[in-house]
C-alpha cells in the first residue's frame, strides 16, 4: 500500500480509551452509589432487611450487571491485535472514518450509562411506589428507556459500516465488508425492535415484543459471531 | 447531506455502490463492468468521494476502492434505486404522442 502521507491516530485512540475508561468507570461507580442510597433508604423506610427483598433487583442486579459488562468489554478490547509499532497510521479516509466510528462509540458508551442509570433509579422508585404519589406510572419509565436502548442502538449502528475495510488480501476484505455492513444493519433493526414496540403497543404486546426481539437478538448474534469467525478461518474466504 | 442525493441521482454511481457492498476494489476491476470512457468514470469516482459513499486508496500505480456509507445512505441507495426503476417504468407505461403534422 502506498505509505504517503498517513496519519497517525495513536494519540486519538489513546484518548478516546482514556476518557472510555473514565466513562465505564463513573458508570459502574454511580451504579453501586446508587444502590447504596436504596439500601439505606429501603433500610429505614421498610424496616427490616427481609422486606429489602423486594428492592434486591435495583440494589443488586443493575450494579452487578453493570460491572460484569463493562469487565468483558475491557478484556474483549485487550484481545484485540495492535498495529506494528503500536502505531495506528491510516490514510486520510480511514482516520476520518476511525474518528467518526470512535465518536458515535464514545457517544453511545455515555447514552448506555445514562439509561442504565435512570432504569435502575427509575426501576426503584417504581417499587417504592414514589411514581404512584407522584401520579404518574412506571409504565412512561419502561418505554422511555426501550425507546432511548433503540435509538442509541440505532445511532451506533449507521455508523459502524464506516470502519475501515481492509484492503489487503489476507485480511479477507469481501468477508469483513460483507459482516460489517450486516452488523450495522442488525444494529439498526435490533434498535427498531426495541423503539418501536415501546412507542407503539400497549403495554402486554410491548413486553412480548421486547422478549421476541431481546431473544432473536442473542440468538441471531451469536450465529453471527459464530459465522464471522468461521468465514475468517475459512482458506477459500476472500 | 446534498451531496449525497446528489451523487445518488446517476444510475452509473449507484451500480459503482453496488458493486462496492461485495469488497472492495481497483478502477480497473470497476471499469471492467461498464462501458464509458475512463475520463468519465473517474468524474463519477470524484462525486462519491465528495459525498464520503466511497473511500480510495493509491496502490501502486492502481486506486482502490471501497464503499463508504453508513446504514441511512444505503437506504437512500435502495429508494433511489427503486425510485428511478419506476420512473422508467412509468415513462415506459406512458402513451407517446405523435408530433402534430403542420400543413401549410
Amino acid at each position: 500500500m502506498n505509505d504517503m502521507a498517513l496519519t497517525d491516530m495513536t494519540s486519538f485512540l489513546e484518548r478516546h480509551d482514556h476518557w472510555s475508561r473514565r466513562v465505564r468507570l463513573a458508570m459502574i461507580s454511580a451504579s453501586f452509589a446508587v444502590s447504596a442510597i436504596l439500601l439505606v433508604y429501603g433500610m429505614r423506610t421498610l424496616g427490616s432487611l427481609a422486606a429489602l427483598g423486594k428492592l434486591w433487583f435495583p440494589i443488586v442486579a443493575y450494579p452487578l450487571f453493570t460491572a460484569a459488562f463493562w469487565t468483558g468489554i475491557a478484556l474483549w478490547a485487550r484481545t484485540r491485535p495492535k498495529p506494528p509499532g503500536g502505531r495506528f497510521l491510516m490514510n486520510a479516509d480511514d482516520a476520518r472514518n476511525v474518528a467518526r466510528v470512535a465518536n458515535v462509540g464514545f457517544i453511545f458508551v455515555l447514552g448506555l450509562a445514562a439509561v442504565m442509570i435512570a432504569s435502575q433509579v427509575g426501576t426503584a422508585l417504581e417499587i417504592i411506589g414514589t411514581l404512584k404519589s407522584l401520579g404518574a406510572t412506571g409504565e412512561w419509565v419502561g418505554r422511555t428507556i426501550l425507546v432511548a436502548l433503540g435509538a442509541l442502538s440505532i445511532y451506533f449502528g449507521n455508523a459502524w459500516p464506516r470502519m475501515p475495510t481492509p484492503r489487503a488480501g489476507d485480511q479477507k476484505p469481501a468477508t469483513q465488508t460483507r459482516y460489517k455492513r450486516l452488523g450495522g444493519w442488525w444494529c439498526v433493526i435490533v434498535g427498531l425492535g426495541m423503539a418501536l414496540p415501546a412507542l407503539l403497543l400497549p403495554i402486554p404486546q410491548m413486553i412480548y415484543a421486547i422478549v421476541v426481539t431481546s431473544a432473536v437478538t442473542l440468538v441471531v448474534s451469536a450465529i453471527g459471531v459464530l459465522m464471522y469467525r468461521s468465514a475468517m478461518n475459512s482458506p477459500s474466504a476472500s | 447531506m446534498s451531496n449525497v442525493f446528489k451523487a445518488l441521482a446517476d444510475p452509473t454511481r449507484r451500480s459503482i455502490l453496488h458493486l462496492l457492498k461485495a469488497r472492495p476494489m481497483n478502477a480497473g476491476e470497476i471499469a471492467e463492468h461498464f462501458a464509458i470512457s475512463k475520463p468519465t468514470l473517474s468524474a463519477h469516482f470524484a462525486v462519491l468521494r465528495e459525498a464520503q459513499l466511497i473511500g480510495s486508496e493509491k496502490d501502486g500505480k492502481n486506486v482502490i476502492y471501497w464503499l463508504n456509507a453508513s446504514v441511512l445512505e444505503e437506504t437512500l441507495l435502495a429508494f433511489a434505486g427503486a425510485l428511478d426503476l419506476n420512473m422508467k417504468s412509468s415513462r415506459a407505461a406512458a402513451p407517446t404522442r405523435k408530433p402534430a403534422v403542420r400543413r401549410s
